[in-house]
């Protein structure tokens, strides 16, 4: 178990800069989600962590002791790679015993160990199998147990759970939060899936541009962002550009009240709302009035398009509450909460 | 008989007659041949195996069957010797951009006649010739040569079939995934580990069938030994030949065939056998 920090840490391929000077820190046994959308650098800053990409310039400390030049088999780190990169070749016990049997680790405990490991990622009386005989989640917990049995110091994930069908991925979310929390490893995990940085991490980083944006909890991310790429990015939100009068913002002749904001007042910002921030009142009872255009049943939520003077806003809200609403009736709208950045 | 099931023996005809018309009726005609006596190939000539007693009494098949195996057996190991890090460097270390050409320049051999390239090699050997030359400057005696030894077609032999070595271990070795690679690096394992543990197993079915595609033929070959290989140059291949093409007994040269034929397809088994307990012993 070890805390990890990197500092300045940049990139180039080519011309075109991957990583522009990232750093972070993370605790022992903590879980950082990197999150960002493709190609914002996040795979490589975590291959750097692992050796797999060298950096240009900046270091990489493992429990204050800097790894950046260590080769690759020489570091300690345990790895899930996206598709997995299980051994074809060997059957489950020999995919996890791997690692140990490089490092000679005696028979008895060798099969202790490998025992635990499958334990762990409840796949006991699975040591015989075939790996093209299990499915996609099981070859994922295969890859988690070979990647902890040597007790790395960081563990990463790159894009896990990405290949597994949608229910298996919410269980796997919480097996692999479950197994980090139990053997309580320093925990890097890339995802594009804002839903599972969120509710995986204890922090969550966002990337873009091959710089790191955002460094906070999962709720402060996504209730107080502090940029507008951040509150696009995570989330569904209108967005509206116009101008911050007196804690309203005038956008195309409507002007949507937002609550007093830290900007000056006359200055040129961009408001982003997410949409179920945005509720929908009986006629009179709001602070502007609108028109249903549109329903989309998303299952526990509907999500509403509404015609608001000349804009188009969209609202999410809960589909019991949205029975009543018919498309074409009018209704008033408020703003609940809505975060405005300066441009 | 459904419908179906006829119209696939029907679709299968057209092949399965192509290999019993080419493969088995040859083959039959072969063994047969192998017990006339003499040139009499006719279908009521009297049958013996007196080929194979008087092949035996010679005793020359197993010497030289012996030779030609060791030559194969040597020709197909430096291949793989010298295939390997190729084979890896194409598929795991060059670019996309330049992948395709060099597999094209290993490809181009094949578009000149076998005859053509035997004869470049030797002209390159013999003496006083470049590679001579180039040795002279090391104090070697350029006006010698290695040409017509057993070296020599060797060194033929292995240019020759060097090639279909690289492109079976190439392809095979395309199917590796870069981050399996990875995987056992990140786990701790070394240059020599991530050889023998991932590459090797996962590279060994395109060894197997490299080894058989240049093992077969080579341990079969004569024109290099007959054009390059000297006075001592002959091999099993030669000696069948010579039946046929100098003293023109079919019936002895047909069974000079099948007991080469039985022969390799024994050590075919055999390296069958030994790839896959090697490669699978960790399974």
């Amino acid at each position: 178990m070890a805390d990890l920090k990197i500092v300045d840490v940049r990139k180039s391929y080519g011309k075109k800069e991957v990583l522009k000077g990232v750093s972070l820190t993370a605790g022992t046994g903590e879980f950082l989600a990197l999150l960002g959308p493709s190609g914002c650098g996040k795979t490589t800053l975590l291959n750097t962590i692992s050796g797999i990409v060298r950096q240009d310039a900046g270091q990489v400390l493992v429990d204050g002791r800097d790894i950046s030049r260590s080769p690759i088999e020489k570091r300690n780190i345990g790895v899930v790679f996206q598709n997995y990169a299980l051994f074809a070749h060997m059957n489950v016990f020999e995919n996890v015993a791997y690692p140990l049997r490089l490092k000679k680790v005696p028979k008895a405990e060798l099969q202790q160990r490998v025992g635990q490991a499958l334990e762990t990622v409840r796949l006991d009386g699975y040591a015989p199998r075939r790996i093209a005989q299990l499915s996609g989640g099981e070859q994922q917990r295969v890859a988690l147990a070979r990647a902890i049995v040597y007790r790395p110091d960081i563990l990463l994930l790159d894009e896990p759970l990405s290949a597994l069908d949608r229910k298996i991925r919410e269980q796997m979310q919480i097996e692999v939060r479950r197994i980090q929390r139990e053997i309580g490893i320093t925990t890097v995990f890339v995802t594009h899936d804002q839903g599972e940085a969120l509710s995986m991490a204890d922090r969550v980083l966002l990337m873009h541009g091959g710089q790191i944006i955002e460094d906070n909890t999962p709720a402060e991310v996504y209730l107080h962002p502090k940029s507008a790429f951040a509150a696009d990015f995570i989330g569904a939100s209108n967005v509206l550009e116009g101008r911050y009068e007196h804690g309203r913002v005038n956008a195309g002749g409507l002007a949507l009240p937002v609550g007093e904001q830290a900007v000056s007042d006359g200055a040129r910002v961009r408001a982003l709302i997410k949409e179920e921030n945005l509720a929908l009142l009986p006629p009179g009872q709001g602070d502007l009035s609108a028109r249903i255009q549109d329903k989309l049943f998303l299952g526990q939520s509907i999500r509403i398009t509404l015609r608001c003077g000349e804009r188009i806003l969209f609202a999410l809200i809960p589909a019991r509450e949205a029975e009543p609403l018919t498309v074409g009736s009018d209704v008033d709208l408020r703003v609940m909460g809505a975060s405005v950045f300066a441009l | 008989m459904t419908k179906s099931k006829l119209s696939t023996w029907l679709l299968m005809l057209p092949s399965t007659g192509m290999l019993a018309l080419l493969v088995v009726a040859p083959l039959a005609v072969l063994v047969f041949a192998s017990l006339i006596q003499g040139n009499n190939l006719a279908l009521d000539a009297a049958l013996s195996l007196g080929n194979y007693a008087t092949i035996l009494e010679k005793g020359l098949f197993f010497p030289l069957m012996g030779k030609s195996l060791a030559m194969a057996g040597s020709v197909t190991a430096a291949c793989i010797l010298l295939a390997y890090p190729t084979a890896y460097g194409l598929a795991k270390c060059v670019g996309e951009k330049h992948r395709n050409l060099l597999v094209v320049l290993i490809i181009i051999p094949f578009f000149t006649s076998q005859l053509l390239l035997i004869y470049s090699m030797m002209v390159l050997l013999q003496a006083n010739g470049p590679v001579m030359s180039l040795l002279g400057l090391f104090g070697r005696n350029a006006s010698t040569s290695i040409l017509y030894t057993n070296f020599a077609v060797f060194l033929i032999l292995l240019y020759e079939f060097l090639p279909y070595m690289v492109l079976c271990l190439y392809s095979s070795m395309c199917k590796i995934e870069d981050n399996q690679l990875y995987a056992a690096q990140v786990m701790g394992a070394g240059k020599a580990r991530r050889f023998l543990d991932v590459i090797f197993p996962l590279s060994s079915p395109g060894l197997l069938s490299g080894i058989i595609i240049v093992f077969v033929p080579a341990a079969g070959s004569f024109v290099e030994a007959n054009l390059a290989g000297g006075t001592n140059g002959m091999l099993i291949g030669s000696y069948i030949d010579t039946n046929f093409s100098v003293s023109l007994n079919i019936g002895r040269g047909c069974a000079l065939c099948v007991l080469f034929l039985l022969v390799l397809c024994v050590i075919t088994l055999i390296i069958n056998a030994v790839i896959r307990g090697v490669a699978g012993r960790r399974l």
